[in-house]
């Protein structure tokens, strides 16, 4: 960096000190305002009138008798200000010399005493008054109010805004614009420069129309003075593309101000919402951006309206919308994904806590865990520019940890008085509610209507039943296959409100076919000998007992049963059955793990055939098997299906 | 703006540093060495500030800002740059940030000036700037706030630069102010006597002055940014980041 030599010193173009570090000891922002914010065409040299040195005190005294001017305040794009005395009433007032090269152009006079008629009627608490005009000694003035504070940009400059003493700077300057505004009269140059604060903190406009004043449309004022009124920053769109503008242009300024109280920064091209930057009320994103829109007629159409729209603001600074946002930021999560996965987190987490029965919940609990880890992941990578990713991770579990003791403190008394899910242990609801299913009883219900499905303590359970009457002090209930019972009202819990999850059925179970002695056998080997049937081998072979067609069943298994004895068998015997089933063909099963052999007395054996869901056995054989010769009895034939695909 | 398409910035361009620079990112050497080494001579002041900013003590920060620039003419860093990223600003951010925490977790002590030719960096000259500048600034900001002036800073430079090569150094101390001052301020009668000649003389190069600072200052931006069309984008944000200091 080249000479920075000068000590710090102020700006003489906008008054704020510049940086020992600035290039050339110029003040960096007038450099980047002046040769990119405006167009600097060259003035020419037929322009004649000479610029003037600002005058000093002493210079100004003679013009001024009635005046005691004590200090220079500052120089600006719209002239000098001198901080004075008015000695007729010994109060301070800012002497303002406007444009002093302009003294000789007969339309800028008479411009100048329009514009300053208009303005010393407006009479309004914030904005800055003025007491008189006129010219002396070949200067244009203003007598003006003198306000003792700092104007916004330097406060700005002392301390960044908090979200409230930024809005709070709104209402008043809106009542000013309007009142200005309704009495004709556009400011066209709002900007913090031109706010004041006084040492009250009361806010008043300064420099009311002077933009106007020295850039009217239309007026011969060469080449350099074509250029918008204004301050391009601050600048409404229709401002700085000559078009015609109106009061809805200082709506624009005044959101861009208002822009940069919240965020610090001006806004950009690709405007941000504010609460994209700041952690802010998003409401106010909508109030900013309204007033920011491009067009004219999308924006706030009155400075009145903008007013209200900042005070309904600051009325209720919270309603439901705005707290779980809140929430959020407080945990800091601050993405929109973020926030998305940890209210799947949250609402699972509360969800899931009522929903599920005894201290399942407890496991439950990490489905809000891995969403909120998730949460954090997103949070994490969105950081990863900022280089503090670890805060979110290591926040990680204390968050969880707060949020889990939250909803436990929330979800342990609704479950003891409000809501509570329950597994049915028994069958004696079904087929309504199947035992293992999963309901939700209100427990707030007193009156109970017949056909209810009431649960309620029996022992140390919860059971189901169906309410046949209500009585004074007990309830009349019926379950399936039971008689009527009589419940104390002191027993019920509830009201079933839901079945939230409805188990399968229980297996079922159903005898397809019991043989009797009257059934004759298909083999002739089998004869009826009193209760059963005898076989007599005499060599090894399969005896074919019975066959039936069976309905229509799948997904169970099929379980030929009987009863046998023997004599004298030599090598074993034992059960088989053919299963066909179209499609697939036919299969068989016997029962080699359990034969009988020898002699021996009644037994039990079974053999069984295992269907799939799909596969529908139409036909069915079954057989006794003996390997070699003796005699065999058997008795009590019975087939019998168990299983979710058999009807009752 | 009617500086956004001035017609003799067009040639420039082809070979503006960050371009020449990507366009050579699969092997730095000769042109793009070249470019990115000037690149960084510029601009190494906004690292050490943010750096500082970041913490780091003037030592460490020295060291950090010596070996990334080592690292970043030695490895592969560009190539993890996509055309269309951007600016080099936003780049050398970029970088800078990962280089740091990557440094940070390694904890381990940096050679100074690593495998490369030391540069006589002045960065005592930089700490000075560091602590006259406003420390309540966040370490992104102070990092804009201190490109946008170093780029300030060197337009300044070669405008005096050239101002010397025509002998007229004198010349520039006078009309310099012009450049920050609004023309209602603007006391051409006072140039005029300062560079002794007539008022209308001073208007004229004031006018002259203005407009070779805007090209100048457009061509250095050209310099640091990748495509033609970012030249404006870039150039706003400067005066914007300007516009708050």
């Amino acid at each position: 960096m080249s000479d920075s030599t000068s000590s710090s010193r102020t700006c003489a173009n906008c008054g704020a000190p510049v940086a020992t570090a600035a290039p050339e000891g110029l003040c960096p922002r007038c450099v980047a305002a002046l040769n990119f914010g405006a167009d600097t065409a060259f003035t020419g040299d037929g322009h004649t009138t000479a610029t003037m040195a600002s005058p000093t005190p002493e210079e100004l005294t003679p013009h001024f008798p009635q005046l005691e001017i004590i200090e220079c305040l500052g120089r600006g794009g719209m002239g000098v200000v001198y901080k004075a005395r008015q000695k007729s009433l010994n109060r301070l007032v800012a002497l303002k010399l406007l444009a002093p090269e302009r003294a000789n152009d007969p339309q800028f006079a008479a411009r100048f005493e329009k514009e300053a008629h208009a303005l010393a009627a407006l009479n309004h608490p914030h904005i800055v008054g003025v007491y008189d005009f006129g010219q002396a000694g070949g200067f244009y003035f203003l007598l003006m109010e003198f306000v003792d504070g700092v104007n916004l940009r330097q406060a700005m400059k002392a301390g960044r805004f908090t979200p409230e003493q930024a809005l709070a700077v709104v209402p008043p300057v809106c009542e000013a614009l309007q009142f200005a505004h309704e009495h004709g009269i556009v400011h066209r140059d709002i900007k913090p420069e031109n706010l004041l604060l006084d040492k009250d903190g009361r806010v008043k406009i300064a420099d009311f129309g002077i933009a106007k004043m020295l850039h009217a449309e239309g007026a011969d004022v060469g080449l350099a003075e074509s250029q918008p009124a204004g301050t391009p920053q601050y600048m409404a769109p229709e401002q700085k593309a000559h078009r015609v503008t109106d009061h809805r242009a200082d709506i624009y300024s005044l959101g861009v101000v208002l822009y940069e109280l919240l965020t610090g920064e001006l806004p950009a091209d690709k405007l941000q919402p504010p609460s994209r930057k700041v952690q802010i009320d998003v409401r106010l994103d909508e109030i900013v951006l309204r007033a920011l829109e491009t067009k004219p007629e999308l924006r706030w159409q009155t400075a009145a309206d903008f007013q209200t729209g900042v005070e309904t603001m600051i009325a209720r600074p919270q309603t439901h919308a705005e707290a779980p946002q809140r929430l959020y930021h407080l945990m800091g999560y601050h993405t929109p994904w973020g926030q998305r996965l940890l209210k799947l987190s949250l609402i699972g987490l509360l969800g899931f806590l009522g929903f599920v029965p005894g201290l399942e919940f407890m496991a439950v609990c990490s489905v809000f865990f891995v969403f909120m880890a998730f949460a954090s992941l997103i949070e994490w990578r969105h950081r990863g520019s900022q280089l503090d990713r670890s805060l979110p991770v290591r926040k990680w579990w204390q968050k969880a940890l707060v949020t889990v003791i939250i909803a436990i403190v929330i979800v342990i008394p609704l479950r003891a008085w409000v809501l509570e899910a329950y597994v049915i242990p028994v069958t004696s609801m079904e087929p309504e509610l199947p035992a293992g299913s999963r309901v939700l009883v209100w427990k707030l219900t007193r009156q109970f209507a017949p056909g209810d499905i009431v649960a309620h303590k029996h022992g140390d359970r919860t059971w189901v039943s169906r309410v046949v009457r209500e009585k004074k002090e007990q309830l009349i209930v019926q379950r399936n296959r039971w008689p009527e019972e009589k419940l104390p009202r002191a027993d019920v819990i509830g009201k079933v409100v839901s079945v939230f999850w409805r188990a399968s059925p229980a297996p079922r179970s159903a005898v397809l076919r019991a043989f009797k002695t009257t059934d004759s056998p298909i083999s002739k080997l089998a004869v009826l000998d009193g209760e059963a049937w005898r076989v007599d081998a005499a060599e090894a072979q399969v005896v074919s007992l019975f066959e039936l067609p069976l309905p229509d069943i799948d997904d169970c298994t099929i379980t030929y049963r009987a009863k046998m004895k023997s004599e004298d068998v030599k090598g074993r015997a034992f059960l088989e059955m053919w299963c066909r089933v179209p499609g697939f063909g036919e299969s068989f099963s016997r029962g080699l793990d359990k034969t009988i052999t020898g002699s021996n007395d009644w037994a039990t054996f079974e053999i069984p055939f295992f269907l799939k869901k799909g596969e529908k056995a139409d036909h069915l054989k079954l057989n006794l098997n003996v390997e070699g010769t003796g005699r065999v009895w058997i008795k009590d034939i019975e087939v019998i299906a168990n299983g979710a695909g058999v009807k009752p | 703006m009617p500086t956004s398409s001035t017609p003799e910035s067009t040639p420039l361009f082809a070979t503006t540093r960050w371009s020449v620079v990507l366009a050579a990112r699969d092997g730095v050497a000769g042109d793009a060495a070249t470019a990115l080494d000037h690149l960084c001579r510029t601009y190494w002041p906004s690292l050490y500030g943010y750096a500082r900013r970041r913490g780091y003590s003037p030592h460490d920060a020295e060291d950090a800002t010596q070996a990334f620039f080592a690292r970043l003419l030695e490895k592969e860093y560009l190539q993890a740059v996509r055309r269309e990223l951007g600016p080099f600003r936003a780049f050398l951010q970029m970088a800078f940030k990962r280089f740091l925490a990557k440094e940070r977790d390694k904890a381990a002590a940096l050679q100074r000036g690593g495998g490369c030719t030391q540069v006589s960096w002045d960065f005592p000259g930089a700490e000075t700037r560091f602590a006259q500048e406003a420390p309540h600034l966040p370490a992104d900001e102070a990092f804009e706030l201190q490109w946008a002036m170093t780029v300030l800073a060197t337009v300044m430079q070669a405008l005096r630069e050239e101002f010397r090569a025509a002998g007229r150094e004198q010349d520039f101390e006078v009309l310099k102010i012009a450049l920050s001052t609004h023309r209602d301020g603007l006391r051409y009668d006072e140039m005029a006597a300062g560079i002794g000649a007539s008022p209308g003389a001073a208007r004229v190069a004031v006018h002259r002055l203005r407009k070779r600072f805007r090209e100048l200052f457009r061509n250095e931006v050209a310099h640091t940014v990748a495509q033609q069309e970012g030249v404006d984008e870039e150039l706003r944000h400067l005066v914007s980041v300007l516009a708050r200091a």
